[in-house]
């Protein structure tokens, strides 16, 4: 189906299903409305966990769902309209004690009722779950730990919250709405079986190996992968898959990786790595012969979506990852387009791919322009960073047809998307991707 | 592009959500409310002064589906969690017992027994006051409690109780002297078969 259809579909089908609680509520019987602000707490309480439930579908990496917008944009969308959400559940008690303060008597753990226990458990879950992710990195909590924490303090956030609302609503006064909560609540937490165990079961039917691994230029190691009895996987170039290694695939030490290699090769692909933490050091020690599980691909970020008489590529560091990626597969597919590379880092030995880079010249009419922050005295091309006045020196001519593509760390790309701007070109044309994914 | 727009759908629908939510609560609070034509209070009420009719009894059962069962239970019991309110007819022949009742639903309880003060619902009307302390003194009469059709609330006496500004502290200052289960000492006992009322048939929670 057409990418911006089934993008408006699935937003119709996310309007419907976040404002359902609402319109649920006036399905009769209904009770006599109350005062504008408890009926306003009850309805932001609802909306938010609506919003906490969806939050489920969202990480579940649904590929048709996440497909017209992009996996990153999601999990961005994910981690925006949870502070949302986490507003809404805070408001709602706040509101309901302004209106009566007697109340106060609910928030009291030991005092209360079964209801308020309950709502009380949710939200300081919530805000548990919400702080540790925020603050993952000032409190010092180990990635894998986060993501075991953050999936389990969401289970009990939503079962809490499920419980608080079967226990404390007027407006679930029916036995066919007590069912329709239980049974959304319920289908929600079986994503994260979904998730974490059949997506892993249905990964370890499909291994591959390591085949080799090869040092590139400045801490970039290239990984190559190969399909162990069965046909790998089709996808577009600029995409990632999470990849996970060792023996289980149920671990939860997974990360997302650009591939590097050719779409045009479906059972042997690579992986540009760069030592950035413990996981990638380890990637890079990986022997031959090692099983790796791959959750992908994933991402928007790819060429195929933008088709364009040209494209200009602009890579900082370890972005060059997907870049191979999209030249490698031009070059199989024999695309005629004229591409300009513009391919930044500190030094030169930093340079990765450089020969393949070199070698593809033959095949594409490519034309680099290799810039370095602290280049060789006897460098001849571009020194210092990618800015308006090196675009205005090197882009072409028909740069307003052209489609760019930026990957590098964030600042980079910040003054990149700027600098392409101010030269005129259009914001649609350009397109960013981020390491940072989650 | 992509993320640029996914940050004007984040802020769109979060002002969207709010929007919604103030929308239904104006909605409710102005009892602006889709209801079936059968749920909406039927105007035979008015000229109705039976109030053991079936009529009358449908509309104080429906009122209190809706209002008080989440709490109170079908039952009336509050299965230990909420105060019970079954056999209250006590209350109604005690002294300033049947105002007492009427302010409880008006004007809301707090005695601190429960965890949960009784909010207050003005925004009940008249009708539906009556018709629900009727139907809790009828239903949950259990064996030896019944009212007599006679001392049962009309509307009219409801509108009298309005506008008094009770807080809940003051609601339950009023509350008649019915002997408590701590002042008789053991407890009241109750013969679950035949005293306690038994849930409707039919109506689960």
């Amino acid at each position: 189906m057409n990418r911006t259809i089934l993008g408006f579909l699935w937003l119709a089908l996310y309007l419907f299903v976040v404002l359902a609680p609402i319109g649920l509520m006036l399905v009769p019987p209904v009770p006599s409305g109350r005062s504008f602000w408890v009926e306003l707490s009850v309805a932001l309480g609802f909306v938010g966990i609506t919003q906490i439930g969806i939050q489920f579908v969202l990480i579940a990496r649904f590929k048709p769902l996440t497909y017209p917008f992009g996996i990153d944009v999601v999990l961005k969308y994910h981690r925006q309209i949870a502070v949302v959400a986490l507003l809404f559940v805070l408001i709602h008690p706040v509101l309901l004690l302004m209106e009566h303060p007697a109340r106060v008597a609910l928030l009291n753990p030991l005092g209360g009722t079964y209801a308020s226990k309950f709502g009380l458990g949710a939200v300081l879950l919530l805000l548990a779950l919400v702080a540790t992710s925020i603050w993952r990195v000032r409190l010092r909590i180990p990635y894998e730990t986060w993501r075991g924490l953050h999936t389990g303090l969401g289970v009990l956030a939503l079962a809490f919250s499920q419980v608080h609302i079967s226990l404390a609503g007027l407006y679930i006064n029916t036995l066919w709405k007590q069912v329709l909560w239980l049974a959304s609540s319920g289908i929600l937490l079986s994503l994260i079986v979904y998730l974490r165990l059949v997506k892993p079961w249905l990964q370890k039917r499909r291994p591959w190996r390591v085949v080799g691994v090869r040092p590139e230029g400045g801490g970039t190691v290239n990984i190559d992968i190969e399909a162990v009895g069965h046909d790998g996987f089709r996808f577009h170039p600029g995409q990632f898959a999470w990849i996970k290694v060792g023996g289980s695939p149920y671990t939860l030490e997974e990360h997302p990786y650009s591939f590097a290699s050719s779409a045009e090769n479906t059972t042997r692909l690579s992986f540009g790595v760069k030592a950035l933490g413990d996981f990638s050091e380890r990637l890079q020690q990986l022997d031959a012969g090692t099983t790796v599980y791959l959750d992908g691909p994933h991402g928007a970020f790819t060429i195929d979506r933008a088709q364009a008489p040209g494209y200009v590529f602009i890579a900082g560091g370890v972005g060059i990852t997907p870049m191979m990626s999209f030249l490698t597969t031009l070059a199989d597919r024999g695309d005629p387009r004229p591409i300009l590379l513009i391919y930044s880092t500190n030094t030169e030995p930093e340079l990765a791919y450089s020969d393949e880079i070199e070698a593809l010249k033959g095949r594409l009419d490519l034309e680099t322009v290799f810039v370095l922050d602290e280049p060789p005295h006897d460098w001849a091309a571009e020194e210092g960073q990618v800015t308006g006045a090196l675009l205005e020196r090197r882009l072409p001519k028909e740069r307003f047809v052209r489609r760019f593509f930026v990957c590098g760390p964030t600042p980079m790309m910040k003054a990149v998307e700027r600098a392409l701007l101010d030269h005129g070109v259009p914001q649609s044309h350009i397109y960013l991707e981020e390491f940072a994914l989650a | 592009m992509r993320h640029i727009l996914a940050h004007i759908f984040t802020y769109a629908l979060a002002i969207g959500l709010v929007v919604g939510a103030v929308l239904f609560a104006w909605v409710r609070s102005e009892q602006l409310v889709i209801a079936r034509e059968a749920d909406v209070e039927p105007r035979v009420l008015d000229q109705d002064t039976d109030f053991t009719s079936p009529a009358w009894l449908a509309f104080g059962e429906r009122t209190y589906r809706v209002s008080c069962q989440n709490c109170h239970t079908v039952d009336g019991s509050g299965r230990g969690m909420y105060p019970p309110i079954q056999r209250m007819a006590a209350h109604l022949r005690a002294e300033g017992g049947r105002d007492y009742l009427l302010n409880v639903t008006l004007h809301g309880l707090y005695t601190g027994t429960y965890g949960a003060p009784m909010p207050p619902m003005p925004e009940l009307s008249d009708a539906e006051v009556a018709a629900v302390n009727n139907y809790i003194l009828l239903q949950f009469a259990g064996g030896a409690q019944e009212p007599g059709a006679a001392n049962l609330f009309r509307p009219s006496e409801v509108s009298a109780r309005r506008g008094q500004h009770l807080s809940e502290w003051e609601v339950a200052r009023m509350r008649p002297p019915i002997p408590t289960a701590e002042a008789l000492g053991r407890g009241v006992r109750v013969n679950i078969t035949t005293d306690a009322p038994a849930v409707p048939e039919g109506k689960d929670e």
